[in-house]
């Protein structure tokens, strides 16, 4: 067991990891399943809800890039996941030389890329055609990062449902996701929400990376920034420790 | 590296696995000696697959051990997974890849350095045909191609030992000879090779040593000289009379060289040692007794009858014997 944690072979695994992701996002951000549910929807269930509003644009700026990166970020593992299973590569990663919780690494750290990735284009529209402001960079570049790096563990969690037909998974991934976003305040402020629903919005990762979001760009915000750190970090654990449980008590009845 | 030479290539112990209540491996051990070509052999639903993906880190098993290389397949998995490689009965390459893309990827994902991968590839593309097809994706390439693409992605860490799960299966003729002068090639320049197979034949010209396996079981491991002796035993031809004789089987299966003779629809099959001294009796009793020889065929013999040759027992299993 103290063997997997020798330099040489954490060095291996970790550059392996790095192999997967890269691969991943080559092949799957171009995937319809991924433009459609990790760019498009999102751009557009945004703009239905945000659009009636009166208030300037700048003010809509942090919830798009949350909502970005909360749809881009989950999208890769499950759209490519079950697809994997279907065509067979997934058995490769299981026969090569890495162990399956660095396989999930590399799987999530894809989702995490491209997340972080796409979620910089609204915000350079923003700061650009609408003059957001940037009130604290370093926080701004943390709450994406641990913003997406929940999200990606979550996006694994969802593709570690043992089917081979994408579409299923899809299907389970909006069925979580959407009242995810519906609680998150980016539609309804959360100081303005109901108690009922304020209480709700607590179990939601994305009212956390959102509240971040929105005080980088110096919104007020409406938890604790170091909360909203650590619920992030802990959702992120959670998940990521949820999912590859699943994908190890799969392999054993494989 | 394991400092002293493990002596066998691949070592299995009362392996098993089980789904549910299904024992798909029934405790099964074997060795492979390093450098050998061995063959698993037996009918679909045998357990060959399921041995392979033990063996090569998919699945894990329920009991027994498995060391490759002296490298335990569970719990030294890693060391285990580097020394080889596997081509799986389903070709697994990456759809939107080009075949050059596949074989870049599966290097990074072994370690091999980018420069070594590149000419590794290139040969590799050569030797089987591929290079001018190297920028062509693979959903692109015919099921052939795709196998021997598939075989060239499990070459590119030069692995100690390979495992090919049903290489030649569901292949065009041309494309099965092909593979089958590739594998005794890869084994004539060192590489243990572990071949899984439903063909008889191919099992024979093909590998130094065969495990014969059904229902989850070893039923014996012989060289294909006594696998051969025990099929030519056991030739079957297959005839029909017309009119159709009701006491045909009695008579037909008490033919000195006639080891069964059963009804089989409209035919009589017939298992023999002796297929030509069959074919003459055959003539010879439609004759006397003025029946026309409507069918008469002498398929290669199954493997179910070399099992019964082999182990005297139909079904294959102790348990299912009458
Ligand atoms: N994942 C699985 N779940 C349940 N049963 C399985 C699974 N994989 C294989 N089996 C069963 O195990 C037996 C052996 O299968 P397999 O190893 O694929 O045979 P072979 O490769 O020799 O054709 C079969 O009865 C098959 O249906
Ligand atoms: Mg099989």
């Amino acid at each position: 067991m103290l063997e997997a944690l020798v330099p040489e072979r954490l060095g291996k695994e970790l550059r392996r990891a790095l192999v997967i992701a890269g691969k991943d996002v080559r092949i799957y951000c171009l995937k319809p399943p991924v433009l459609l549910f990790g760019l498009v929807f999102p751009f557009f269930l945004f703009l239905s809800f945000y659009v009636g509003k009166k208030g300037p644009v700048a003010e809509g700026i942090p919830g798009l890039v949350s909502i970005s990166l909360f749809f881009a970020s989950s999208n890769i593992a499950p759209a490519g996941m079950p697809y994997e299973r279907m065509v067979r590569t997934f058995q490769r990663y299981l026969s090569a030389p890495i162990s399956l919780t660095w396989m999930l690494l590399g799987k999530s750290l894809a989702g995490f890329a491209f997340g972080v990735s796409v979620s910089v284009f609204p915000l350079l529209v923003g700061i650009i055609a609408y003059g957001t402001a940037i009130a604290s960079p370093l926080r701004l570049v943390f709450s994406l990062l641990a913003g997406g790096l929940c999200f990606s563990s979550l996006g694994t969690l969802v593709a570690s449902m043992p089917t081979d037909a994408p579409g299923n998974v899809m299907t389970v991934l909006n069925f979580v996701r959407l009242p995810l976003l519906f609680l998150s305040g980016i539609f309804l402020p959360l100081a303005e929400m109901p108690a009922w629903a304020r209480g709700l919005a607590a179990i939601s990762p994305l009212a956390y990376a959102n509240d971040l979001l929105k005080r980088s760009a110096g919104y007020s915000n409406y938890y604790q920034v170091w909360l909203s750190f650590l619920v992030l970090a802990l959702f992120s654990v959670v998940f990521f420790a949820v999912a590859a449980w699943i994908f190890h008590t799969s392999r054993r009845r494989a | 590296m394991a400092s002293d030479e493990p002596r066998y290539a691949i070592e299995v112990e009362e392996l098993r696995k089980h789904y549910g209540d299904l024992v798909a491996v029934d405790g099964i051990s074997f060795q492979v000696e390093r450098g050998e070509l061995f063959g698993f052999l037996g009918p679909n639903g045998a357990g060959k697959t399921t041995t392979v993906n033990i063996l090569t880190g998919v699945s894990l098993p329920t009991g027994g051990r498995a060391a490759i290389l002296g490298h335990d397949v569970v719990r030294d998995s890693f060391r285990a997974k580097e020394a080889v490689n596997v081509v799986p009965e389903v070709s697994n390459a990456y759809p939107e890849y080009t075949a050059w893309n596949n074989l870049m990827f599966t290097a990074a994902l072994y370690g091999v350095p980018r420069r070594e991968a590149v000419r590794r590839a290139e040969g590799l593309l050569r030797a089987f045909g591929l290079f001018d097809k190297r920028k062509v994706k693979v959903k692109a390439l015919s099921l052939g191609m795709r196998r021997k693409l598939v075989i060239a992605m499990g070459l590119i860490n030069e692995p100690l030992v390979l495992f090919l799960d049903e290489p030649t299966t569901g292949l065009d003729v041309q494309s099965v000879l092909s593979i089958r002068d590739m594998v005794r090639d890869l084994n004539r320049k060192g590489i243990t090779i572990f071949l899984t197979t439903h063909n008889l034949a191919e099992a024979n010209i093909l590998c130094d040593r065969v495990a014969i396996i059904n229902h989850g079981r070893i039923v014996a491991i012989d060289n294909p000289e006594n696998l051969k002796r025990a099929a030519r035993s056991v030739q079957v031809v297959e005839v029909s009379f017309n009119p159709v004789r009701e006491e045909a089987p009695a008579e037909v299966g008490s033919f000195p060289e006639v080891k069964e003779a059963a009804k089989l629809g409209d035919r009589l099959r017939i298992v023999t040692e002796d297929p030509s001294l069959t074919i003459s009796a055959l003539n010879r009793y439609a004759d006397e007794r003025g029946l026309r020889i409507n069918y008469m065929n002498t398929p290669g013999p199954s493997l179910e009858d070399v099992f019964v040759e082999l182990t005297g027992i139909r079904g294959g299993r102790q348990a299912e014997a009458p």
